[in-house]
C-alpha cells in the first residue's frame, strides 16, 4: 500500500504489532511512523525515544499500558530483576504500568504532545496515576466505543483533527496555546446547547468575534444574532431597549416597539458589559432565563421567548455579586462554572507569530493594498507582479535570508522582541491595530520599498514608529486606568451620587498613592498626619484597601 | 496475604486478563458483523488464532487464557461466575478453532458470539474486582 508522505504522523508504542498494523490499514491520511524496515511499532521507550526526539517527530502517540518485554527494556531503570518472588512481583508491576513510565518520559520531552493511552481511565492500576492523568489535558484514554481497532482509529482521527484545526474562524483567532484549544473544545460542546453562556475576558480579547464567528454559527439556531452593549444605553431606557415597550407606557411611547429580545427570536442575544444592567433589568433578565418569558414595558402579560442568551463582561462578576451590583441569582443562572474565559494577549505570547501572520494576511488580501504593492513592485524595477504572488511578514534576519516570496515586509528582530515584551492592555484588537498601522506606514510611506540582491522587494517596517505606537498604547491604558470615572446615576438621589463620586475619587487617589494612606492625606490636605481620617472615610464609604490592591 | 493485598492482586490479575484477552479477541471486529464470510473468517483468525505475539510467535486466545489461568486463577473464588463462563467459552474455542479454515458460516457466527462473551466477561471481572 502506498503510504502518504505528508499528513500527520503517528507513533505507536506497543509490545504487540496488531495496533500499528490495524491503524495503518484504517487511517488513509495518516503516516504510521516506521521504527525500522517494515516495522510500524516501537516495543519500548528505548525504541520510541529517538523517534520522539527526531526533527520530524510524531503529531500523536498511541501508547499501550501493559508491556510484556524483557527486564532490560523495562523502565524505570532497565536492569535485570532476577528471579526471586519479590523480583517477579516487581517485574509484573513494571510490565502492568510500563505505559505510564513511558508517558512520564514522553512528557518531559514534549508536554503537550497528544497521547492516546489504549486503556480505559478506570482501569489505570493505581489511583495516584489515575489522578495525575486526569490533570493531563493532552493524554486521552479510551472509552467503551474505542476499545476496538475501528474505535481507536476514530479517536485518533478526532484528536488529530482537533489539533490541526485552522488557527482562525473568521475574524476570531484561536492560535495554538492549550488554553484556547481547551476553550475551542468546550465551545464545540456548549454552543449547540440552549444553555445561557457567560464569556469573560479583558477588553480587546475577542469576545465579540467569538460570538459572531463561532458561538452563534455553531448553535445552529435559525434566528439572527443580535448584539447589545448594556453600557451604551441610558439606564432609564435600558429595559425598553431590551424587552420592548407598549404604546402609552410612558410619555414618548407613541407606538408598540419590540426590544432586542424579540429581535433575536429563535437566535442569539449577545449582551455585552452585562454588569451595566440596572437592578430592574437584571430582575427581568432573570425571569426570562428562569421562566422563558419576558414582558414589554407597560404590558400586562408575559410573552414566551425563544432567545438564547450569551452574556459577556470584562469585570470581576463574582466581586460585583458580593457587593450587590450584580444579582447573585442572575450570576448563578448564567452558569459561571461553565464560563468561557478569553485570556489576555500576554498569556498567549507563543501565539504572536501566528497572529501577526493572520493580520498581515488580511492586510495583503485587501485589493486596495494589493494594487499599491503591485505599483511599488513595478516602481522598484522588479517587474510585473503575478496575481498569485504571495507576500509575507518576516520578523527576524535569519528568516529573511531563507524566505523565497518575491515581496516581503520586514521588521527587525529587536523590534519584534519589543512586541513580545509589551503588555498589550488592549489585547488582540490593539495588536491588530498596531501591526496594521505599521504595515500601512511601510506600504504607503515614501522610500520604504527596496530591491535586494535576490531580486526581492522589501518593505521595511519602521521600528521607531513601532516604539511610538507601543508607547502611546501604554500611555492610553495608563490614562484609562487613572481617569476619574464619573459614576452612572443609579438611584436618582443626589446624596447617593455624591457618595459614588467620592468613592471614585478616593479610589483614584489610592492608586496614585500606591495604597499609602499617608501619601493620600498629603495629596488631599498637605499633611500626612491626616492619614487616619482618610482611612476612616475610605472604610466608611465601603471601600477596602485589600480589595483595591 | 492480607485481604487488602489479595483484593489488589485480584484486580491486577483481572486487568491483565482484560488487556491480554478481552481487548484483543475483539480488536479487529467492526461495529457490525461482516456480511462476507471470507472477511469474517479472516477477522476471527486474526483475533482468535493470532490474538497476541510473544517473541515473534503467535498465541491464540486459548493459549492466552490458559496461561493466565495457570498463574492467576487461584486468586478468585472457585465458582466465580465470570471465570466459569470464560472457561466454557474458551473450551468451545478450542474445539472449533483447529478447523477454522473450513467452518461453515453458522459456526463462524458462533465464534464471533463467543468472542463477544469473552470480552464481556473480562470487563465484568474487572468491574467486580474493583469494588
Amino acid at each position: 500500500m502506498t503510504r502518504p508522505s505528508r499528513g500527520p504522523a503517528v507513533l505507536v508504542v506497543d509490545d504487540q504489532p496488531r495496533t500499528a498494523s490495524l491503524l495503518s490499514r484504517l487511517l488513509d491520511e495518516v503516516r504510521i511512523l516506521e521504527i525500522g524496515p517494515g516495522r510500524l511499532h516501537a516495543t519500548s521507550w528505548r525504541e520510541a525515544e529517538p523517534i520522539v526526539r527526531s526533527e520530524r517527530g510524531p503529531d500523536l502517540v498511541v501508547l499501550d499500558l501493559r508491556f510484556e518485554i524483557p527486564d532490560e527494556e523495562l523502565l524505570p531503570d532497565r536492569q535485570p530483576l532476577g528471579d526471586s518472588p519479590a523480583a517477579r512481583r516487581e517485574r509484573r508491576d513494571r510490565r502492568d504500568r510500563q505505559g505510564l513510565f513511558i508517558l512520564e518520559r514522553l512528557r518531559r520531552l514534549d508536554p503537550d504532545l497528544p497521547v492516546v493511552l489504549t486503556t480505559a481511565h478506570e482501569e489505570i492500576p493505581f489511583e495516584e496515576d489515575a489522578l495525575r492523568l486526569r490533570a493531563d489535558a493532552f493524554t486521552y484514554t479510551v472509552g467503551d466505543e474505542e476499545t476496538t481497532g475501528e474505535g481507536l482509529a476514530r479517536l485518533v482521527t478526532r484528536i488529530l483533527a482537533e489539533r490541526h484545526q485552522p488557527l482562525s474562524t473568521g475574524r476570531f483567532f484561536w492560535g495554538r496555546t492549550p488554553a484556547l484549544r481547551e476553550l475551542r473544545r468546550r465551545i464545540a460542546a456548549l454552543a449547540p446547547t440552549p444553555l445561557p453562556l457567560l464569556l469573560s475576558g479583558p477588553t480587546g480579547s475577542g469576545k465579540n468575534h467569538l460570538v459572531r464567528e463561532v458561538i452563534h454559527p455553531l448553535s445552529g439556531r435559525k434566528g439572527p444574532l443580535v448584539a447589545f452593549d448594556c453600557a451604551t444605553v441610558p439606564e432609564t431606557l435600558l429595559q425598553a431597549a431590551l424587552f420592548g415597550v407598549v404604546k402609552g407606557a410612558y410619555t414618548g411611547a407613541v407606538a408598540d416597539r419590540p426590544g432586542v429580545f424579540e429581535a433575536a427570536a429563535g437566535g442569539t442575544l449577545f449582551l455585552d458589559e452585562i454588569e451595566n444592567l440596572t437592578q430592574d433589568a437584571q430582575k427581568a433578565l432573570l425571569l426570562a432565563l428562569n421562566d422563558g418569558v419576558f414582558r414589554r414595558v407597560g404590558a400586562t402579560a408575559d410573552t414566551p421567548h425563544t432567545t438564547r442568551i450569551v452574556a459577556a463582561s470584562n469585570a470581576d462578576l463574582g466581586r460585583l455579586a458580593v457587593d450587590g451590583t450584580l444579582r447573585a441569582d442572575l450570576l448563578m443562572r448564567l452558569n459561571p462554572a461553565l464560563a468561557l474565559r478569553l485570556p489576555p494577549l500576554v498569556e498567549r505570547l507563543d501565539d504572536l507569530p501566528d497572529l501577526a501572520d493572520e493580520v498581515a494576511g488580511r492586510f495583503f488580501a485587501n485589493p486596495v493594498h494589493r494594487r499599491e504593492i503591485a505599483a511599488q513592485v513595478r516602481a522598484a524595477g522588479a517587474g510585473e507582479p503575478d496575481a498569485g504572488d504571495a507576500f509575507a511578514l518576516v520578523t527576524d534576519e535569519e528568516s529573511l535570508a531563507r524566505r523565497r516570496e518575491r515581496v516581503l515586509f520586514f521588521l527587525p528582530r529587536k523590534a519584534w522582541q519589543a512586541v513580545r515584551k509589551h503588555p498589550w492592555p488592549g489585547n488582540v484588537r490593539q495588536f491588530e491595530m498596531v501591526l496594521t498601522d505599521l504595515l500601512s506606514a511601510a506600504l504607503y510611506g515614501r522610500g520604504s520599498a527596496s530591491l535586494d540582491r535576490k531580486g526581492r522587494v522589501l518593505f521595511s517596517l519602521d521600528p521607531r514608529l513601532l516604539f511610538d505606537l507601543l508607547r502611546e498604547a501604554r500611555g492610553t491604558a495608563r490614562a484609562a486606568e487613572e481617569a476619574l470615572v464619573l459614576p452612572k446615576p443609579k438611584t436618582g438621589s443626589v446624596e447617593e451620587y455624591r457618595r459614588e463620586l467620592e468613592r471614585s475619587a478616593l479610589r483614584l487617589l489610592f492608586r496614585e498613592a500606591k495604597g499609602d494612606f499617608e501619601r493620600m492625606a498629603e495629596i488631599m490636605t498637605g499633611s500626612a498626619a491626616d492619614h487616619r481620617a482618610v482611612r476612616l472615610r475610605f472604610n466608611r464609604l465601603g471601600l477596602s484597601a485589600k480589595a483595591e490592591r | 496475604m492480607s485481604t487488602e493485598e489479595r483484593r489488589g492482586r485480584r484486580r491486577a490479575a483481572a486487568l491483565r486478563l482484560k488487556h491480554d484477552l478481552g481487548k484483543y479477541v475483539r480488536f479487529a471486529a467492526p461495529a457490525r458483523r461482516e456480511a462476507d464470510v471470507g472477511a469474517l473468517r479472516a477477522r476471527l483468525r486474526a483475533d482468535l488464532l493470532e490474538t497476541r505475539r510473544s517473541g515473534g510467535a503467535a498465541r491464540s486466545a486459548v493459549d492466552v487464557f490458559r496461561e493466565w489461568e495457570s498463574e492467576e486463577r487461584g486468586l478468585f473464588d472457585a465458582d466465580d461466575a465470570d471465570l466459569e463462563t470464560l472457561a466454557r467459552a474458551v473450551s468451545r474455542l478450542e474445539e472449533l478453532l483447529p478447523t477454522l479454515s473450513g467452518l461453515e458460516e453458522r459456526r463462524l457466527v458462533e465464534l464471533d458470539e463467543l468472542s463477544l462473551e469473552i470480552a464481556r466477561r473480562c470487563r465484568s471481572l474487572v468491574l467486580r474486582s474493583s469494588k
